[in-house]
């Protein structure tokens, strides 16, 4: 979906009547492109305006202590996982850096560049979707080659979009393998690196956050990619932060089966 | 926020002496039953806690993001019980004037809504309620009505801005 149709549709997606499947596209678009996703923000404050000026009603006393108790459950701390599974091989890693790089997208192509002077947003927005839809492809394609070599793998994908104030983008890659331990690849462009060490996390449905990279230099455009092994599994995962060295988080965004993120 | 990621029970209880009436609002005035009220109320926080890491103050305010959970669950409810989304309809211009609520907060939330919704037409009142409320798509509004797809898009988006500028109006110190 390109900026256009993402701005015809974001008056109703503010106003929450925007099905699942166009909700989906919608939110990829607005993960990488940043006026589009000003836009929406500003509907969506908007369109909440409505919700404070309904005649107030009057919850019964005893909701409060019923809604702090659910969600004191469920916060609880989870059972214990279960016992490691078994590790030893790390295919992928390399094999999707190697493919990766054989498709011809360094790391300043993978993600949008924004070198020389300043163009039409719209051709930088086309630009952008090309770059992310040729990344997808290369990422399908290494995949194959990952899951040739172990085909249990699960691949879960996703982009990286930058906090208000930062231009920076990103993407994220992990691998999850009933035979090996499970794999990172953090991909970061344009974050400044005076703020630099950033640390990468991922973040459970739960809130839990998850520790899994690092990342101590960067190149002078403020790009690299990090690739490393996890000591637990990473299957719960479903979205990755990334935090300045000030706590700040920088990038963020969510994973998704490869299959399905196309 | 961190003390809602960590399920700590002073936050979440703050968080709902805050919000629990808006949120519970919403799902009577949609949903139409204090049951099912009393179900959104309960789901909206569990997703507010669930969600609570993606949460950044800096794209928005804490109201719009909670209150836009309870929209879209409840929204989601009525489509998956009713297939599609036809509430108790609450108008805006049937909205009484003088709030019945009595939190500090709450009556400046309000009494800001209303003022920035004042800066619509009637007309356009009546369309933002139909979607926000009603749960129409702005095609099934264009079939009802007669006119164009795109007029109605048109009105829509206009509407909104209208009330974002209002809310910015407001926001300048």
């Amino acid at each position: 979906m390109n900026c256009p149709a993402v701005r015809d549709r974001l008056p109703e997606h503010a106003l929450g009547v925007v099905d699942h499947h166009d909700a989906t596209a919608i939110e990829r678009h607005l993960a990488w492109c940043a006026a589009c996703r000003k836009e929406a923000r500003d509907l969506e404050r908007a369109a909440a305006t409505m919700a404070f000026a309904l005649a107030p009603a009057y919850p019964p006393a005893e909701l409060g202590d019923r809604v702090i108790g659910a969600v004191g459950r469920v916060s609880a701390p989870a059972p214990a996982p279960t016992p490691a599974r078994r590790r030893g091989r790390r295919v992928g890693v390399t094999l999707l850096a190697a493919a990766l790089v054989f498709a011809g997208l360094g790391l300043g192509a993978l993600l949008a560049r924004r070198d020389g002077p300043p163009i039409d947003p719209r051709i930088v927005a086309s630009q952008q979707e090309d770059r992310a839809s040729k990344f997808g492809r290369a990422i399908e394609n290494a995949i194959e080659t990952a899951t040739a070599n172990d085909p249990g793998i699960r691949a879960d994908i996703g982009t990286l979009a930058p906090t208000r104030g930062i231009d920076a983008s990103g993407a994220a890659l992990t691998l999850m393998s009933r035979d090996s331990e499970d794999q990172v690849v953090v991909w970061v462009n344009r974050l400044p690196r005076e703020q630099l060490p950033y640390l990468v996390f991922l973040v459970d449905s739960r809130g839990n956050a998850f520790e899994v990279s690092r990342i101590n230099r960067l190149d002078r455009d403020g790009n690299t990619m990090v690739a490393g092994t996890a000591a637990r599994n990473l299957s719960r995962f479903d979205r990755m932060i990334v935090r300045n060295a000030g706590g700040r988080i920088v990038l963020s965004g969510s994973l998704a089966p490869a299959s399905q993120s196309g | 926020m961190e003390g809602l990621l960590a399920g700590d029970d002073a936050a979440i209880r703050a968080l709902y002496e805050r919000f629990g009436r808006p949120v519970y609002t919403m799902g009577l005035r949609l949903l139409g039953s204090r049951e099912a009220a009393e179900e959104l109320t309960q789901d909206v926080f569990l997703t507010a806690w669930r969600k609570a890491a993606r949460f950044d103050p800096q794209r928005g305010r804490l109201s719009t993001w909670l209150m836009t959970i309870a929209h879209n669950l409840a929204v989601d409810r009525l489509r998956r019980e009713t297939g599609v989304s036809r509430p108790h309809l609450v108008l805006v211009d049937e909205v009484p004037d003088q709030p019945a609520g009595d939190e500090e907060f709450i009556l400046m939330e309000r009494d800001e809504a209303l003022r920035a919704l004042a800066s619509l037409s009637m007309a356009e009142k009546r369309l933002i309620a139909r979607v926000y409320f009603r749960g129409m798509t702005a095609r099934e509004i264009a079939e009802a009505d007669g006119i164009p797809l795109g007029t109605v898009k048109t009105r829509l988006r206009s509407a909104l801005i209208k009330v974002r500028r209002a809310n910015e109006t407001k926001d300048q110190p």
